[in-house]
């Protein structure tokens, strides 16, 4: 034998004491069944958040120049098809389901980790080419999806000290996430079959804590060497993350699903309190005075149109002198939580494009009052115009819009992402 | 491949070809997907990015596991006639799961939370209370009524 198959040998034999010796781990039910159950649910979760996290940047137009600065970026940013207008709650459910799925989905996050932690602690730290492979899959697995989870988790708070843009981190620690996910999943579905088969869930669920066992030992497996006597059965492990799930999702969806229930949702960002009952009482994103909007601002306001072979600038008298237009459209926020229907008043987009004299628009160009900010600015695309529901809304509710809700003028657009329902509006470009 | 090929790459590598294949595959979105990261602010991204994962396998999980052993600990000293340490670490659990998922509004840090809603974080703590106070009395509630179960036998 070699010096350094020697020295190798002697590594292997003695890991550094503490968590990395089998016997520190002692959780009696620990083992593979129970974290395939956690995998079997992240199986279905998590490509759900994905799928519904990528409609969302689609939902943006992110193909259209300036809605995202890093469309050409490549492969990761294809557009399979260009966002619609209808349903007009579609952009409600897919984000409403997006944000509450993933506050649900945070406890699960937890127990699979717990269940996998021995997994950190092996000894050797690469027992070959392909532990080593694997290690730095896991590590883009964890470190990607703790990432994405917190990130998302802080956005729908306001909790804004990101080291970058949230929609950049987010949406490209989602790829991280997603790639590695797809991977370990790859890898690990046979093993959680054979755990299913091995132990069905029906049965499992039968299994007090007296009749508690742990799984079978396996060395460099996930079941204890020693495990302890256990305080808590399989099923009271599940029941356990089954009610942190339970207990996120009464606590978030209120701020999606609305109406009375509303007041239900005591640590949604947008529910647990009493909106009030006036015409503008739904809830703002962005208030007047933090976008910078002055009454100065207001007082001498008028809306320029551009786009055709001359400017033409409009007093909020004579849009009000002009068709208006009801629709009933909610506010559906990138954040998860949407509104109910509102009453809207307003004149169509494209009879706004018309007037510009642009008759055939393939984008609009909107730009708000509003001082800073990402989406001060942006663009809706042809059929987003075209949709004889969008509107340059000028009142809601049977009253003037209020200057938390766009007063003068705001737009709204069917199925839009809230924030892209530009407030304040102050100049509109058509373009061919 | 061949069957003698195969088990080469097995002792060579450590695991079938294909394990390489699934793995190196996945790593061309994912480090596309890097490479996009750190054109934000680079070392802030890459401080976040390892810093989730050590935060919660260096902190966070050592501090519940420890919470919990000490409630472990101080049951076996005193079980009582009705086993009551999940009535008390399952509460525990789901609150502090929930302080943990909601802690910006809970603990007054979201800063922009006032200029994007026009309200405050002022309530959350109270609510958080408020919760936290439901499922420990359904706790207790439950407890107290396996307790008179026994009792009664």
């Amino acid at each position: 034998m070699s010096a350094l198959q020697a020295l190798t040998a002697r590594v292997r034999e003695n890991p550094p004491p503490g968590p990395f010796r089998p016997g520190f781990w002692r959780s009696p039910i620990r083992g593979p069944w129970l974290t395939s159950v956690f995998g079997a649910v992240l199986l279905v979760g998590v490509p759900i958040m994905f799928a519904t996290g990528f409609v969302s940047y689609l939902a943006y137009n992110p193909w259209l120049p300036g809605n995202d600065g890093r469309h050409a970026s490549g492969v990761l940013t294809f557009v399979p098809f260009h966002w619609p207008t209808s349903p007009s709650w579609g952009y409600r459910v897919t984000q409403g389901l997006h944000v509450t799925l993933g506050v649900m989905l945070a406890p699960v996050l937890l127990a699979k980790l717990w269940s996998v932690i021995p997994k950190l602690f092996v000894w050797p730290p690469a027992a070959s080419p392909a532990h080593a492979l694997e290690r730095a899959s896991l590590f883009l697995l964890v470190g990607g999806g703790i990432f994405t989870f917190v990130t998302g988790l802080l956005n729908v708070q306001y909790w804004y000290r990101f080291p970058g843009s949230f929609y950049v981190l987010h949406f490209y620690g989602a790829w991280v996430f997603i790639s590695a996910f797809v991977a370990h999943a790859v890898l690990k579905v046979p093993h959680m079959r054979r755990a299913f088969r091995e132990r069905r869930l029906r049965d499992e669920l039968r299994v007090d804590l007296t009749h508690t066992e742990p799984e079978p030992f396996s060395p460099d497996g996930l079941v204890s060497a020693t495990p302890a006597a256990p305080t808590i059965s399989r099923r009271g492990a599940l029941g356990l993350v089954a009610l942190g799930s339970a207990s996120a999702f009464v606590l978030t969806a209120p701020q999606v699903i609305g109406g009375p229930v509303r007041r239900l949702g005591l640590l949604a960002p947008r529910a647990g309190y009493d909106t009030g009952d006036g015409p503008n009482d739904f809830a703002v994103n962005i208030t007047a005075a933090s976008a910078g909007i002055t009454d100065q601002a207001v007082a001498d306001w008028s809306l320029t149109l551009l786009g055709g072979s001359t400017p033409k600038v409009i007093t909020r008298a004579d849009l009000l002198a002009m068709e208006l237009h009801t629709v009933h459209l909610p506010i559906a926020c990138v954040e998860g939580w949407s509104t109910g229907n509102q009453r809207w008043e307003g004149i169509r987009l494209r009879d706004l494009a018309r007037l510009a004299g642009v008759d055939d628009p393939d984008s609009v160009f909107v730009e708000s009052l509003q001082s800073g900010g990402e989406f001060g600015r942006g663009r809706l695309a042809g059929n987003q115009i075209d949709a004889g529901s969008s509107l340059l809304a000028l009142r809601v509710n049977g009253t003037d819009l209020s200057p938390d809700h766009g007063f003068p003028a705001r737009i709204i657009v069917p199925n839009n992402p809230g924030v892209r329902n530009t407030k304040w509006v102050a100049r509109m470009t058509f373009e061919t | 491949m061949s069957a003698d090929l195969t088990t080469r790459a097995r002792r060579l590598y450590g695991e079938h070809p294909a394990h390489a294949l699934v793995l190196l595959v996945s790593f061309v979105p994912a480090l596309l997907a890097l490479g996009q990261l750190l054109d934000e602010r680079r070392i802030d991204v890459a401080k976040w990015l390892v810093g989730s994962a050590v935060l919660h396998d260096a902190l966070l999980l050592p501090a519940y596991v420890l919470v919990d052993a000490a409630a472990v600990a101080l049951w076996r000293r005193r079980p009582g006639r009705v086993a009551w340490l999940n009535f008390v670490r399952i509460p525990l659990a789901v609150s502090g799961m929930l302080l943990l998922v909601y802690s910006p509004e809970i603990l007054g840090k979201a800063a922009s939370f006032q200029d994007k809603t026009g309200r405050s974080t002022d309530p959350y703590l109270g609510h958080w209370l408020v919760v936290t106070a439901i499922l420990a009395a359904g706790s207790a509630v439950w407890y107290l009524t396996r307790l008179a179960v026994v009792r009664r036998r």
